[in-house]
């Protein structure tokens, strides 16, 4: 009998991947050979204690991540974009027509809001700028990151992130909560003052602005803006508060660069 | 598994239906994280993994074939990427030892803790073709012929490859006590 025959055979049985036929050769082997009796033995062994190591649990947080990292690719994938007049607005935005749409829309309610409102506004903004919610069809990263933020907490995942565009900050929050999360970001100190938010279809947020600081509510798997202007000497830094029941739960920085407040 | 399952939620995926690839996620999350973490024997690493494999099943649905079944495919994405993660691993540094496998060791698990840290050593000590098949047949529960079709490897060196695996495989745990 060919050993090398007979080790394919050992192997087979305990995969559970023998033929009858090949189960009665693989018994004449062991009978043939004491030897081959040991090797059926340990590998019987190790294969008991390849069986008794068990899956280990994926970190919290892992799945939602998954399906916020692709929410984006998946509106993109389905949506077919369409063309809109304030395409004009905001030129040269590698987020086109779609984004401009939501920051548009943002930045006239913030006209008709300050128009409105002017006598209770701070020098951040509008001071109730509810109305502020401009709806995208679809989304797309606002150019490459200047600074960014990650997330992986039992509440909350998925990242914050800056860039620069003509001359605007955008702050672009692609997280994911299993429960409410109320998210604060202070730029009181930063020399930036609040512009417009602008939000996922679908996504139902508003966001309060006022005395610097921005704030909104998270709840599942939505991607939203906040734009910002350069207003005068600052930091540069916008503080970011996450807060679960209350509670906080992280809190980071993010840095503007130099070129988005001049 | 549920072969027309898998390609039925495949399909919502491709018209579009958001929910289906949660479903995907949610069913193969653990196996694809534990077939990256054996491959690893770093959390963290297996992870981002996990995370970078669905990603690309997502970018890459319209090429799924649904003649194949649709975990062998992820499969081959986790093994792959994982590959590329040891490469670039190898390239940067030839032991870190913070890379070595460490576990949390709950009291209640520490047994089974033990028993999983032990086995990570070692196959952290085999190559990673060796590690691969011991992966996907005692992790993944594969057959021989599926590990065949996932590494594109003739079935005959699948099974070369499993048993002198397992042969180095028990040599590295002869002096753990487990043998």
């Amino acid at each position: 009998m060919n050993h090398e025959r007979s080790i394919e055979l050992i192997h087979a049985d305990l995969d559970g991947e023998i033929s009858a036929e090949d189960q009665q050769e693989l018994h004449a082997c062991l009978e043939s050979d004491a030897s081959l009796g040991a090797l059926r033995d340990d590998m019987r062994k190790l294969h008991d204690v390849l069986g008794r190591v068990e899956s280990e649990d994926p970190p919290p947080g892992l799945r939602s991540r998954i399906i916020a990292a692709a929410a984006p690719q998946f509106t993109r994938r389905i949506v077919k974009p369409r063309r809109s007049i304030l395409a004009s607005i905001l030129p040269g935005w590698p987020a086109p027509a779609l984004l401009r749409y939501g920051a548009a829309a943002a930045f006239g309610a913030a006209i008709v809001a300050v128009g409105l409102k002017v006598g209770d506004l701070d020098s951040h903004g509008p001071a109730d700028p509810g109305s502020l919610v401009g709806t995208m069809t679809s989304y797309r990263a606002p150019g490459a990151a200047t600074g960014r933020i990650a997330l992986d907490t039992a509440a909350i995942t998925g990242s914050v992130g800056t860039s620069v565009q003509n001359g605007l900050v955008v702050v672009d929050f692609n997280l994911s909560a299993a429960e409410p999360v109320e998210i604060i970001a202070d730029y009181g100190q930063s020399g930036l003052s609040f512009s417009g938010f602008a939000q996922f279809e679908e996504a139902s947020a508003s966001v309060e602005a006022d005395q610097g600081r921005v704030r909104f509510t998270q709840q599942d798997a939505h991607r939203y803006a906040v734009f910002f202007s350069p207003s005068g000497q600052g930091n540069g830094t916008i503080e970011f508060q996450f807060l679960a029941d209350g509670k906080l739960i992280h809190e980071d920085a993010l840095e503007v660069p130099a070129k988005g407040r001049n | 598994m549920h072969i027309d399952a898998d390609a039925k939620l495949v399909e919502d995926c491709r018209n579009g239906d958001e929910n289906a690839f949660g479903v995907l996620v949610g069913k193969y999350e653990k196996p694809v994280f534990n077939a990256a973490l054996r491959m690893l024997g770093d959390r963290d690493d297996a992870a981002d993994v996990t995370q970078t494999a669905f990603l690309k099943v997502f970018e890459r649905l319209d090429t799924y074939n649904p003649d194949y079944r649709f975990y062998s495919w992820i499969y081959r994405i986790v093994i792959n990427e994982s590959i590329d993660v040891l490469n670039r691993r190898k390239r940067t540094t030839e032991l870190d030892e913070s890379r070595m496998p460490t576990w949390d060791t709950p009291e209640s698990a520490i047994r089974q803790s033990q028993l999983s840290a032990t086995m990570q050593e070692a196959l952290m000590t085999v190559s990673a073709d060796y590690r691969t098949v011991i992966v996907l047949k005692h992790f993944m529960d594969c057959t021989y012929r599926e590990i065949s079709s996932i590494l594109d490897i003739p079935e005959k060196t699948v099974k070369s490859r499993l048993f002198t695996a397992r042969q180095l495989l028990k040599d590295r745990l002869a002096d753990t006590g487990l043998f």
